[in-house]
């Protein structure tokens, strides 16, 4: 038998290591690459439960639409051992719209997140 | 806060314990943090994504993690009404009253009302300052002032919660009294009797007048009787057919009548002097329509339904509907999703929404709602993976077989091949050169010395190198007779030649017997190379030969081909040979069978090389009838 080529042999192990990282695995639906996505929550969810993906699913919604009602009533959210998310009002500097001679926008608020302590230390540790 | 909400949706939705739910409350952020760990960044839909961002300034936490809300998130939190809201609501730590009052007003009253200050809260502060602002001095002592401060303030505590303790009580012993809302009608008592006999009086009275005004009654209703048959027979001549209608009486005709019937009755009690006016006979049935509905219509329903009551014929009444359930809990009898024109509607989530509908969702609706979900979901899956597989498939096929398939479509034809090699063994002969030590071209030289006798320089070459290799006279001789045409001597094999043979010594006096002159394969020292089949045929000590069929790096891989070979060619046994080869390293030889002649050896290689050809054929059809 003759050798394959180290051309084919690399590009072998490419498609090998894609694999391993998931990329085809279902394409184009359920899509995944690099980063985790919902649906992965959604799966370990299920699995770790025992309860349906669908459960699991209106499970992470509620959670959210919970979330974002508390975050607009009270604007500020924090949850132990994750982190608070925050409103903050920031104001567009004016000056340079002046400048520009452009319509200045309206003050915007934005959502800020300060990880906890718990959350860093699990980044960082190895 | 947010955690018990939660958990509390989660067990009220989804039938869970309090613990379960809070697991997996848990147990999602811990999923989230994993994601971020992993693989950077965390993707959740109608929230936002986690991203990790390196900082190196801090260099016990190098990794943060940063937010970037959706923009769903982004346009919820910046609705004009959340604006106001946020606007307009007072804080938390900071007193309404402070609020109201602007800035100005402030001052004002700060300056002309200070000795009306009586708060426990700044008299603590500042006892001093007081004094010295105000303009006229004040009577009490600050101690006293203190003191009176401090027994106040334990009085509205102790007060507060009696109160609080007392409303509470009152609340519960009190029974439940309507809400304000809905007037309550005022109750008329009747006037109550002093005595029994005057009790007795009135009620011998009121028998009196009773039975007066009952005859009134009865001879009244007969002259309405009277009048009434007098109406029907005037009703007969002109319609018969109404007239029957009329006396089969529904429940809603009585119904009628006894309505009129008061009614007169009241009237005569108000006015007797007024005649009662004459009853109007009306039916609420209405006359039939023909061929409202089209029959063909009627028929499609009936096959549908199954049900053969329908007429083309408008409903003529309206059964109420029954109490409906928005969750669907039916005994058995599925009537709260009847229409009133006794068909069904599929009930489903973009179905008619119903009155009694309420806003949670009940369980069984999610259930549905799941089922449809995950079935949609599956068959989607089962789409897309079996296409990914195809095309996967195929393409790694191709990718390892390329070097087979190449072999099989692209290979060179031997003609070609042998023109070759006598080019090269032509222009080695010519040029004289030393490179051609392999012990492959010993025979050919050997053969072409008596061919070409004018190039004494190959007889030079092979009387150098007899000694050296020890060639058997035997294996010199024979050759002679070959013709050149079949000799391949001086193809490049670089594998099969690697390991150097030592046997040829002890092989030389039974040689002479058994070796014969055999197309395609060539003599060398290690023994005879069938290039066909790229098989060495070498003969043992006991005149017999044997096919080297695969030198090895380890033994393992030896005895693995050993039985993969068995299995190819039953019948066909071999062993396994340790040869060290120097600086080359260790190589086991794997050989098979004893044969008398090369032939029956040729044989049997070429039976093995066509039956694994045929098994890789096979298995690559397989693979793409798979696919």
């Amino acid at each position: 038998m003759s050798t394959v080529s180290g051309v084919e042999k690399s590009l072998v192990v490419l498609l090998f290591n894609f694999y391993k990282k998931g990329i085809f695995i279902g394409f184009p639906y359920p899509i995944k690459f690099f980063y985790m996505n919902t649906i992965d929550l959604i799966n370990k969810l299920a699995v770790n439960h025992n309860i349906t993906t669908g459960r699991a699913e209106m499970i992470v919604s509620i959670m959210v639409e919970r979330l974002v009602e508390k975050l607009k009533k009270d604007g500020e959210v924090m949850i132990t051992n994750f982190g608070t998310f925050s409103i903050k009002r920031k104001q567009p500097n004016s000056e340079s719209y002046m400048k520009m001679n452009e319509p200045i926008p309206m003050t915007r608020n934005h959502v800020t997140f300060f990880p906890d302590k718990f959350f860093l230390e699990n980044i960082n540790s190895q | 806060m947010i955690k018990q909400e939660i958990i509390e949706k989660i067990c009220k939705y989804f039938k869970l314990t309090t613990f379960e739910a809070e697991k997996i409350y848990d147990d999602i952020f811990a999923g989230i943090i994993q994601g971020v760990k992993e693989d950077n960044i965390a993707d959740i839909t109608n929230l936002g994504e986690f991203i990790i961002k390196y900082n190196s300034s801090d260099l016990a936490n190098k990794k943060t993690v940063e937010f970037l809300p959706t923009l769903s998130l982004e346009e919820e939190i910046n609705q004009r009404s959340f604006e106001e809201q946020r606007q307009f609501e007072p804080s938390k730590f900071t007193n309404p009253e402070e609020q109201v009052i602007p800035p100005v007003e402030k001052n004002i009253l700060q300056t002309s009302t200070v000795q009306t200050i009586t708060t426990s809260e700044k008299t603590t502060e500042s006892p001093e300052k007081k004094e010295i602002n105000v303009s006229e001095p004040v009577n009490y002592d600050v101690e006293n002032s203190l003191n009176e401060t401090s027994a106040d303030e334990k009085h509205t505590v102790e007060d507060d919660i009696k109160k609080k303790r007392e409303e509470i009580l009152s609340k519960i012993t009190t029974p439940r009294v309507e809400s304000t809302n809905t007037v309550i009608p005022p109750v008329v008592i009747p006037p109550v009797a002093n005595t029994v006999e005057e009790a007795k009086e009135e009620i011998i009275e009121a028998k009196y007048n009773i039975k007066e005004k009952t005859e009134e009654i009865f001879a009244k209703n007969e002259e309405i009787s009277q009048k009434v048959t007098e109406n029907i027979t005037d009703i007969n001549k002109d319609n018969k057919k109404e007239v029957e209608e009329v006396t089969e009486k529904s429940f809603s005709d009585y119904f009628t009548e006894i309505s009129k019937e008061e009614h007169s009755f009241t009237g005569q009690i108000h006015n007797s002097s007024v005649p009662p006016p004459p009853p109007v006979v009306e039916s609420n049935v209405k006359p039939p329509v023909e061929n409202a509905i089209p029959p063909s219509a009627v028929e499609l329903h009936k096959e549908i339904t199954g049900d053969n009551s329908k007429t083309n014929e408008y409903q003529t009444t309206i059964n109420p509907l029954p109490y409906a359930n928005g969750n669907g809990n039916g005994n058995g009898n599925n009537f709260e999703h009847r229409l009133q024109d006794n068909s069904y509607y599929i009930w489903y989530k973009d179905s008619e929404p119903n009155t009694n509908d309420t806003q949670t969702m009940s369980y069984e609706y999610e259930l549905l709602y799941q089922a449809t979900k995950e079935a949609e979901y599956k068959s989607k899956l089962r789409i897309y993976v079996t296409t990914f597989i195809m095309f996967f498939s195929i393409v790694l096929i191709l990718l390892i077989f390329s070097p087979v398939i190449y072999k099989y479509f692209f290979t060179p034809k031997e003609e070609q091949k042998t023109e070759e090699v006598q080019d090269e063994t032509s222009s080695t002969q010519q040029d004289n050169s030393t490179q051609n030590t392999n012990q492959a071209s010993v025979n050919s030289l050997d053969n072409q010395a008596p061919s070409n006798t004018q190039q004494n320089t190959s007889g030079q070459n092979t009387t150098q190198e007899q000694p050296k290799q020890e060639v058997t006279p035997g294996v010199t001789e024979q050759p002679k007779k070959e013709e050149p045409k079949n000799e391949q001597p001086k193809q490049d094999q670089p594998k099969q030649i690697e390991p150097k043979k030592v046997e040829p010594k002890k092989e030389q006096p039974v040689q002479q017997n058994n070796t014969q002159s055999v197309p395609g394969v060539t003599k060398s020292s290690m023994g005879w190379i069938d290039e066909g089949n790229k098989v060495i045929y070498i003969q043992l000590d006991n005149g017999k030969f044997t096919i080297q069929e695969s030198a090895w790096d380890s033994d393992a891989k030896a005895n693995k081909r050993l039985s993969s070979v068995g299995a190819i060619v039953p019948g066909l046994k071999g062993n396994v040979i340790k040869v060290d080869l120097g600086s080359k390293g260790t190589w086991y030889r794997a050989r098979f069978g004893e044969f008398t002649t090369i032939e029956e050896a040729q044989k049997k290689a070429g039976e093995l090389r066509s039956k694994e050809k045929n098994r890789l054929q096979a298995l690559l059809l397989t693979f793409l009838l798979y696919t």
